[in-house]
């Protein structure tokens, strides 16, 4: 149950891929790994943190003010996230800007308040929230790493394509960003209609 | 229903308010310690430097033994996205600028916030003020905007270098 709870988040209810939830930061800061990588834990950070809340708190929000409840407590934490970058991690908060203050509209968080951790005991949240967390970051990795390959010739700011590498600027333009995710929800579609059909 | 809105904005400002007080020095420290690492790395071969008495933000770097070897200036520009906020070292004559800092930017990833790449800074360095002040600049591919708001708040810093000598 707890373990079920957990993969879905990876792969079959992937925000990115088959929800399409959060899908401003996806694009926006997806032009490097490592930007996608801070953009997905800090992400984690927040829908995890928000879901123990509100699912420890489910018995006390009155359902009528229940999307304002979510919102205050998800801004809070978003808030936290960006003080505590600011104060410890410095140059990270320089690399993500002003998109740290924007998790707070990153429909992934309310969603899962929404759908599972107002309705879940603590442990079956913990493992919801962390799971969509982890599977919102993997994508975000893989997607700013194939934007920053082919549009700087490096992935994690190490140089991998040879000199002669002529880099794609489109790739780490917004287009690029379209461009690369329209052709991953194209193969992650693919591989599950092949794995119902066998 | 309104009792437990207003309970959960209460609790999350308290916390909000704690956070922050405890962590609101540590950020004025880091951004301090930015714009000091700055000054050493935009002034080279100094080892202090003193602050203008009306211009908070105009610096004088010092040689070891006292003599003033450059000048920095902290200033902001309009950039693409938002506010870019440089240090610019001017050589003690005037004559040439001796480096070029990004302290903070919003430019978009990727594109316009590698005007904080070396392979763009670099080409400030020991770069030859010409008489009426214009610096011409090698831009970045598809960052047009913050290579010109780069550009701008330069040629500003200049001037008011020029101004404000004492």
């Amino acid at each position: 149950m707890l373990k079920k709870e957990f993969i879905k988040g990876l792969w079959k209810e992937n925000p990115v891929l088959r929800q399409l939830l959060g899908m401003c930061p996806t694009l926006a800061v997806t032009t490097s790994s490592l930007n996608g990588a801070a953009m997905g834990l800090a992400t984690t950070f927040v829908v995890l943190s928000s879901g123990i809340v509100v699912s420890i708190l489910r018995k006390i929000i009155p359902p009528q003010v229940r999307i304002p409840v979510f919102a205050v407590i998800i801004a809070t934490f978003v808030t936290i996230a960006d003080i505590v970058l600011k104060a410890h991690f410095p140059l990270i908060s320089r690399e993500l800007g002003p998109y740290v203050p924007l998790i707070v509209v990153n429909c992934l968080i309310m969603g899962r308040q929404e759908a599972f951790t107002s309705k879940n005991p603590i442990h079956l949240s913990i493992a919801d929230t962390l799971g969509m967390g982890l599977g919102f970051t993997w994508l975000l990795v893989l997607l700013g790493s194939i934007r920053e390959i082919m549009g700087m010739g490096t992935v994690f700011g190490m140089r991998i394509m040879p000199s002669t590498f002529e880099e794609w600027i489109i790739m780490v333009l917004p287009a690029g960003a379209f461009i690369t995710l329209g052709l991953l929800a194209a193969f992650y579609n693919m591989i599950n209609e092949k794995k119902m059909r066998s | 229903m309104v009792s437990v809105l207003l309970g959960f904005c209460l609790v999350s400002a308290a916390s909000l308010g704690y956070i922050y007080g405890i962590s609101a020095e540590r950020i004025e420290e880091n951004r301090r310690q930015v714009i000091r690492q700055s000054i050493f790395n935009v002034i080279p071969g100094i080892d202090d430097y003193d602050v203008h008495p009306e211009d908070r933000s105009f610096f004088r770097g010092l040689s070891e033994d006292g003599i003033v070897a450059g000048y920095a200036l902290q200033r902001g520009g309009i950039g693409f996205q938002g506010e870019i906020v440089l240090v610019v070292g001017i050589a003690e004559s005037l004559e040439k600028i001796t480096g070029v800092d990004v302290v903070e930017t919003v430019e978009t990833p990727g594109l316009g916030d590698r005007i904080r790449d070396g392979s763009f800074l670099n080409q400030f360095i020991n770069m030859d003020i010409p008489d009426d002040g214009k610096i011409k600049i090698d831009g970045i591919t598809g960052a047009t905007m913050s290579s010109d708001a780069v550009k701008r708040i330069i040629e500003n810093a200049i001037k008011d270098a020029e101004k404000r000598i004492y």
